[in-house]
């Protein structure tokens, strides 16, 4: 109900008692006017705007599973015209997550969203990191454990330290001492 | 160079010529120094080259060219322009291409020195000869050429059969080039950035250097994304302890929050088997005191000391799991729990065994008396326990401080089970749900799907574990494989 503002609300009441009270085809077809508008309010559109200064349209419906967001709508609502700043989100990692905040929100069956999901983390590194930068900060649960865990994935099947450097193209900035001090400290769990 | 001009013109050139070629052999080789350059030549090259210029300035004899020896410097000094009499030799520039050649020849005077190079031989030609090679590669000098020019030249001598060039040692640094220090910036650099170079690739360091030249505007080229740390608390163990060798930023990250180390969990790890007493303290030391649940599932280096140590510097452990630990024993973990609880230390209320332990009735009851918990009352809310689900279980999900119950049939403490009949697919009549309750010796009971198998046709073969049922669908499904 709180999508409808107070003098809608109160004109549904006015037309409930209209109704009653004068009984005549107009009252009604003021109520079914009024109630098909609710029903329209009721995917209300929510705009997001992006670091880049693009804004994004979409239904609640997707745009609350961002928790976030979620928030943000019920703290204050009277900037849902101008749109909600996501400092830390640029466009196109933004579009991705709409992407998938929209085929989670559709209906699906679990084994097609598994594999959606599947096709869906098979981009390139940088592009999960912002994905899971972008899911923390919208606090979207799933999406964040689904990236984590294809990075965990991805981490797991490395042997060892050198090719998780190789993987990821990370430099590898141990003085000498250092390494043999980290050797030493973890030499039980190599093979 | 200063040009000795009066010796030059004080007799007749042949005269000169003459002197100074049968002073040969007393010369002293060497000493292109500060002194007067015609006196102390050594090359008589260079005297026939001064003849020449003189002959050619005093306009003799201009049409009889002098023979073919070392014509280029010879051109050098004829293309000067103008050439009348003694004043060209005069201010002919001091070192035109400045090459530095004072310290040039003085470099290699120095090593003729040293090496006492013997160039005289029996017959007049020879030394000429000579003269005239190293006349060419001293020549060569006037172009920049490099030391391995002189090398090439000092070889070629070699070849020629040259009495008394023996072994030659050549100067260290003619040209004052300071090579040395040069080169030892270039390996220095080279080594700085050697590792980075190795371990990119071993094949193509080359490739490797402009690549790093090219990604060198990219401020994380070679820096882990910031958002590796939310991968942490997805990771296993050994794959944290793999990250945290990869770099220092990685390193600092997983060691810096006490909080990440606060629950351990080592359940059917890939370390299981290489867990020792040590190792496990010190990955409870990462907690700094934090640690709050363990899990020691398939552990089997664990023993009773071990578990005395991690315990007592982690007072603030609330669940531990030891199910899987063989080498733990009944009497050693009660003496822990004792020991703590007297001294205070005992922070443990959940205890999950996993069948691990076997406990008798009365140590039973001080295990509850030592976890907190009243033995005897029937735990309010119950949930279902079969037996393929938590057999690796961590948490309780009632308030049970341990996993251990009384078992309804034979009562001892035992890990008692429900029977799951309702899921198994083809059980024609289902046992009640109460009444099929009790520990694995009492009903046996499937490991697929935990259903009972006492008193019913479905009873496996011999050392079968599943329920003739459950057997079935293995035995579909690995057909369908093949």
């Amino acid at each position: 109900f709180h999508f409808l503002s107070r003098s809608q609300s109160n004109s549904l009441t006015t037309t409930r008692v209209l109704y009653k009270e004068i009984h005549n085809s107009t009252a009604h077809y003021f109520f079914r006017r009024i109630s098909s508008l609710k029903l329209t309010k009721m995917s209300k559109k929510i705009v997001l705007k992006t670091s880049d200064g693009e804004s994004f349209e979409i239904d609640d419906s997707i745009a609350l599973q961002s928790e976030t967001i979620a928030h943000l709508i019920g703290d204050d609502s009277a900037s849902t015209s101008n749109g909600f700043p996501l400092a830390n989100v640029t466009s196109n990692v933004l579009s991705t997550v709409i992407e998938y905040c929209k085929k989670h929100a559709s209906v699906a069956s679990e084994e097609e969203l598994k594999k959606w999901d599947a096709e869906f983390v098979k981009v390139d590194d940088s592009t999960i990191f912002d994905l899971i930068l972008a899911a923390n900060y919208l606090n979207i649960s799933g999406l964040l454990d689904l990236t984590c865990q294809t990075v965990a994935d991805k981490i797991a099947a490395c042997k060892d330290a050198d090719e998780i450097r190789a993987t990821f193209d990370i430099e590898n900035d141990f003085t000498p001492e250092e390494e043999e001090e980290l050797r030493r400290e973890n030499q039980w769990s190599f093979q | 160079m200063e040009i000795n001009c009066d010796e030059l013109l004080g007799g007749s050139y042949s005269d000169w010529g003459m002197k100074k070629a049968g002073d040969y052999k007393e010369v002293e080789l060497g000493g292109f120094g500060e002194d007067d350059f015609l006196n102390r030549m050594s090359f008589s090259g260079y005297q026939i080259i001064y003849e020449t210029v003189n002959w050619v300035a005093s306009g003799d004899g201009a049409s009889i060219w002098p023979q073919q020896k070392g014509n280029t410097l010879f051109n050098d000094f004829v293309g000067f322009g103008e050439i009348s009499g003694n004043s060209v030799l005069n201010s002919l520039p001091e070192d035109p291409f400045c090459m530095n050649i004072r310290s040039t020849l003085n470099t290699i005077s120095d090593w003729f020195h040293e090496n006492q190079m013997d160039l005289v031989s029996e017959s007049r030609d020879e030394p000429i000869g000579v003269d005239q090679t190293l006349f060419k590669s001293l020549d060569c000098f006037s172009n920049g050429t490099t030391t391995t020019m002189l090398q090439e030249q000092i070889s070629s001598l070699k070849m020629n059969g040259v009495e008394g060039l023996g072994k030659v040692t050549l100067p260290e640094d003619p040209f004052c080039m300071k090579v040395r220090s040069t080169l030892n910036t270039i390996s220095d650099w080279f080594h700085e950035n050697q590792r980075g170079f190795v371990s990119k690739s071993h094949d193509e360091p080359i490739g490797v250097v402009e690549q790093q030249m090219g990604s060198s505007d990219l401020d994380d080229a070679g820096e882990p994304h910031v958002a590796f740390e939310l991968v942490f608390p997805y990771l296993e163990m050994r794959d944290v302890l793999a990250v945290e060798g990869v770099c220092r930023s990685l390193r600092d990250s997983v060691r810096k929050e006490p909080f990440f180390w606060s629950t351990i969990d080592l359940n059917d790890s890939p370390l299981k088997y290489r867990v020792t007493n040590d190792s496990l303290l010190k990955l409870t030391h990462r907690a700094q005191g934090h640690l709050q649940c363990l899990n020691l599932g398939g552990c089997v280096g664990i023993t009773d000391n071990g578990l005395m140590q991690v315990l007592a510097s982690n007072p603030r452990l609330t669940k531990l799991s030891v199910s899987g630990c063989h080498r733990l024993s009944t009497a050693g973990m009660l003496s822990i729990l004792r020991d703590l609880k007297s001294s205070n230390l005992l922070g443990v209320k959940y205890l999950i065994t996993g069948g691990a332990l076997y406990f008798t009735k009365e140590q039973f009851e001080e295990l509850n008396s030592l976890l907190g918990a009243d033995a005897n009352a029937v735990p309010k809310s119950r949930k279902q326990r079969f037996y393929t689900s938590c057999r690796s279980e961590l948490s309780l999900e009632d308030d049970r401080v341990t996993d251990l119950e009384i078992c309804p049939w034979c009562e001892k403490p035992s890990l008692v089970f429900d029977c799951a009949a309702k899921t198994c697919p083809l059980k024609d009549n289902p046992c009640s749900k109460s009444s099929c309750r009790a520990c694995v010796v009492c009903i046996e009971r499937c490991h697929d799907c935990g259903s009972c198998l006492n008193d019913c046709e479905y009873k496996p073969f011999c050392f079968a574990f599943s329920c003739v049922v459950c057997y079935k669908k293995t035995c579909n499904q690995l057909q369908e494989l093949l």
